[in-house]
């Protein structure tokens, strides 16, 4: 599955999943209160994304892994981290960097410029 | 739905003309930038404050220093604008908004607004006179326009909300993604799958970091991004977007948009620089780098708004210096400059407005008038009189172009607060001697004056100087040295003024002298007649025109008349059958008055006759009485007010005879005149 991919955040909520499974919503919800001070809408929301990623289940108001982490994490580093970020940055945000396609040598030149700062 | 598409065709009329004028701004913002180069970015993001100024705000300050004067360079003479604001903007003020709007916004070489408006006008109450002329006028240009801009407003109307659905979209899409960002520290947080570390929320802005990387890292980020709250550009940003959005189809509002974007992160960048030392450049640039080609890396998903922009900034650190002193002054002067001569409009030289109800309707209690124009008033008489009685009726107009205060004088003793005020004016003085039925010109002076007077705490005025130009070859010169720079020209133009003077005195003087204006009017028009056949000048209208317009003193004193002539001429005209060379006359002397008072758009008109001209300028004024309500056609067509009171119940010939059937004369009237229109328009 190509979208299976955790950020940092993500995982430290998969953590407490694959700690504790299986459990109930309500547990859930009180244990990610606890480590992330998310609200319950915000561990619904996310546990249904990684669900929707094929990673957990939330059956008959019990979560498990379909997944198991060792499994998880053996399979990202075979597969390099394809994130991908849709879209671009809506036009009213202000980025610090904007997302550039820089080639090889635009970024070696870049690089030269950089060491000439420190000169 | 008609009012709604009047509304959008408004509204689009306004965005036009903002766009354009923006445009001009923008201009001068991106050359501007050139000359800032070398300077600290933060002066060329000032500069664009300027222009989001014009994009968003349809109000604007007058200024004698503006980059718009551009516009009264190519204008020209041409132009004889009255309105305050610019090209379609003064254009949808008139009355006739939708038509004019488009009129006149693709034909701006085209400086014969009346033209347009006798178009207007006519198309109009064909519309009213029969339904089948209707196809005729079709072929009139301006309905065409009409329809077109019509289809265009509702195609920009279509973008915006194009426009402002992808944002929100967009908005709302990075929102779900927010979901679940762990909070960090103060209002710093960490979210997952996100591109780029960015600020978001209006009121209660946050800052978003990369979850994936370390929190050490991302210190740079963290400077910027709070400099970025600091300075307000959350706000900024969404100003620009919102301004993008309305003028979606202007392609210099897009090359500003990225071009903001870009003096706005470059500046934030050299702010962080300034504060956190110069050694940090590398570094900084670093994480820029890194960031970019992390990216890169791992999405190489489409490319986002304003390619070039990290290597772009990149450089530009390496190329940071700590800016000089002078820099830095020489571009806050530069860039103060060009904000403020951006976001104002020239002010125009005061062209005072002249109108037919200044005249005839004005308050005749002295009482009723403004105590400075009483004051004004009487100065001028006492200066014209000076003691001598000579039996005759003294009288003035004065228009005033400016009045200047001269603040408030401690006098010597007692500690008293004087003010004083001078009064920069045109002035006629007549004198007239009755005799007869009427009254004679005996001379007079027509002269630009400034007259200064002093005001007492009881709110009277006392003349202190009574200025007036010197003879003879200083006359000129001794006016510009004593008149504003901005009324001086418009002050010595006196035969721009003479008529509506004249007419105000002619005015006086028959409420002076009780005047039965009907017998003078009609013995001065008979006269004029009687002379013109005994020189046998009735060869061609033209000539005739010309014949009465140059040598005789008749045809002046029946201009000078105005009301009252036009009076005497609707009376005559309604009894009918004006179609010799007395109705040639009367139709003459009526389109002169009426080009006077700004309501001429039957002047140009040929007709076969008098009457038939008349017949047709009152088929006209009954067509725009049902259009504007009596105040609006008392205030802003009082002449057609008049021909709609004089002309109360009168049938036209053409209409008498075709009564019950399908007013084919009418028609016929219409066509032509349509076809000359045209002849005039794309013939020559």
């Amino acid at each position: 599955m190509s979208d299976m991919r955790l950020g940092a955040v993500e995982s430290r909520f998969a953590d407490i999943i694959w700690q504790n499974e299986p459990l109930r919503p309500g547990e859930l919800v009180e244990q990610a209160e606890k480590e992330l001070s998310w609200k319950r809408t915000t561990t619904y929301t996310v546990l249904k994304r990684l669900c929707d990623r094929g990673i957990f289940q939330n059956q008959d108001r019990i979560i498990t892994s379909l997944i198991s982490r060792e499994e998880f994490y053996a399979r990202q580093s075979e597969k390099f981290v394809e994130e991908t970020f849709e879209g671009s940055l809506p036009a009213f945000l202000t980025a610090f960097a904007s997302r550039k396609k820089l080639s090889g040598e635009e970024i070696e030149e870049l690089k030269k410029v950089i060491e000439g700062m420190r000169g | 739905m008609e009012r709604y598409a009047l509304f959008c065709r408004e509204i689009f009329a306004e965005v036009l003309n903002m766009s354009l004028i923006a445009g001009v701004v923008i201009v001068f913002v991106i050359l501007a930038r050139l000359l800032l180069k070398r300077a600290p970015k933060i002066f060329s993001y000032a500069l664009w404050a300027a222009v989001l100024f014009r994009l968003l705000c349809p109000v604007s300050i007058s200024s004698q220093v503006s980059l718009l004067g551009v516009f009264d360079m190519i204008a020209g003479e041409s132009s004889n604008v009255i309105g305050s604001e610019y090209l379609w903007g003064d254009i949808a003020q008139i009355k006739y908004p939708e038509e004019m709007v488009s009129a006149k916004e693709l034909n701006l070489e085209m400086d014969d607004e009346a033209l347009r408006i006798q178009g207007t006008l006519l198309s109009d109450s064909v519309e009213q006179t029969s339904s089948e002329t209707v196809s005729t006028t079709a072929e009139v240009p301006v309905m065409a326009l009409k329809a077109l801009m019509e289809n265009l407003a509702y195609i920009w109307l279509s973008g915006v909300l194009v426009m402002l659905i992808y944002g929100i979209f967009s908005y709302g899409k990075m929102r779900r993604k927010l979901i679940g960002a762990v909070h960090l520290r103060d209002n710093i947080y960490l979210a997952d799958h996100i591109a780029s570390p960015f600020v978001i929320g209006l009121l209660r802005p946050r800052i978003y970091l990369l979850s994936s990387l370390p929190e050490k890292e991302q210190e740079y980020v963290i400077q910027h991004e709070r400099h970025h709250i600091h300075r307000l550009d959350h706000i900024v940003k969404v100003l620009a977007f919102t301004a993008l959005s309305i003028h979606w189809f202007n392609p210099l509002v897009w090359a500003a948009f990225v071009l903001l974007g870009k003096d706005m992160e470059m500046s934030c960048d050299e702010a962080v620089v300034r504060k956190l030392g110069e050694d940090i450049r590398a570094d900084y640039s670093l994480s820029l780098l890194s960031l970019a080609t992390r990216q890169r890396i791992l999405s190489g998903a489409p490319l986002a708004f304003g390619e070039g922009d990290t290597k772009g900034r990149i450089r530009n650190l390496a190329n940071w210096k700590k800016p000089k002193v002078w820099v830095c002054v020489l571009a806050a002067v530069l860039s103060i400059f060009v904000i403020a001569a951006g976001a104002v409009n020239p002010k125009k030289s005061q062209v005072p407005q002249l109108n037919f109800g200044d005249i005839y309707n004005r308050e005749t209690e002295p009482a009723g008038k403004d105590a400075l124009e009483a004051a004004v008033s009487a100065a001028i008489l006492e200066q014209d009189n000076s003691g001598v009685s000579d039996g005759l009726f003294h009288c003035e107009s004065h228009i005033i172009f400016d009045t200047e205060s001269t603040g408030v004088v401690l006098s010597a003793e007692g500690g008293e607060h004087k003010q004083q005020v001078t009064v920069y004016a045109l002035v006629l003085n007549m004198r007239f001697g009755y005799s007869g039925a009427g009254f004679h010109d005996q001379g007079g002076s027509h002269i630009p004056t400034a007259i200064t007077f002093e005001i007492n705490e009881a709110g009277e005025y006392t003349l202190v100087e009574y200025w007036l130009p010197k003879d003879g070859a200083y006359y000129e010169s001794s006016i510009r040295e004593k008149f504003p720079n901005h009324i001086e020209e418009e002050v010595m133009d006196t035969q721009k003024y003479i008529l509506w003077q004249m007419q105000d005195c002619y005015h006086q003087a028959v409420q002076y002298g009780d005047v039965d204006t009907d017998t003078v009017v009609g013995g001065l028009l008979e006269e004029l007649q009687h002379h013109l056949v005994a020189n046998n000048s009735f060869v061609s209208n033209e000539r005739i025109y010309e014949e009465a317009h140059d040598n005789y003193a008749q045809y002046r004193e029946l201009i000078y008349y105005g009301k009252y002539t036009l009076e005497y001429c609707f009376k005559e005209f309604t009894k009918g059958g004006q179609k010799d060379l007395r109705g040639f006359l009367m139709a003459s002397f009526c389109r002169d008055i009426m080009s006077g008072f700004g309501e001429d758009m039957m002047a140009d008109m040929e007709s076969a006759n008098g009457q038939e001209w008349f017949d047709i300028l009152y088929q006209i004024a009954g067509s725009m009485e049902q259009r504007y309500t009596e105040d609006e056609m008392q205030n802003d067509y009082p002449i057609f007010q008049m021909v709609l009171e004089v002309g109360d119940g009168y049938v036209p010939e053409a209409e008498k005879r075709t009564e019950g059937t399908d007013e084919i004369d009418w028609q016929e009237i219409m066509k032509r005149y349509v076809d000359q229109e045209k002849k005039r328009q794309y013939g020559n």
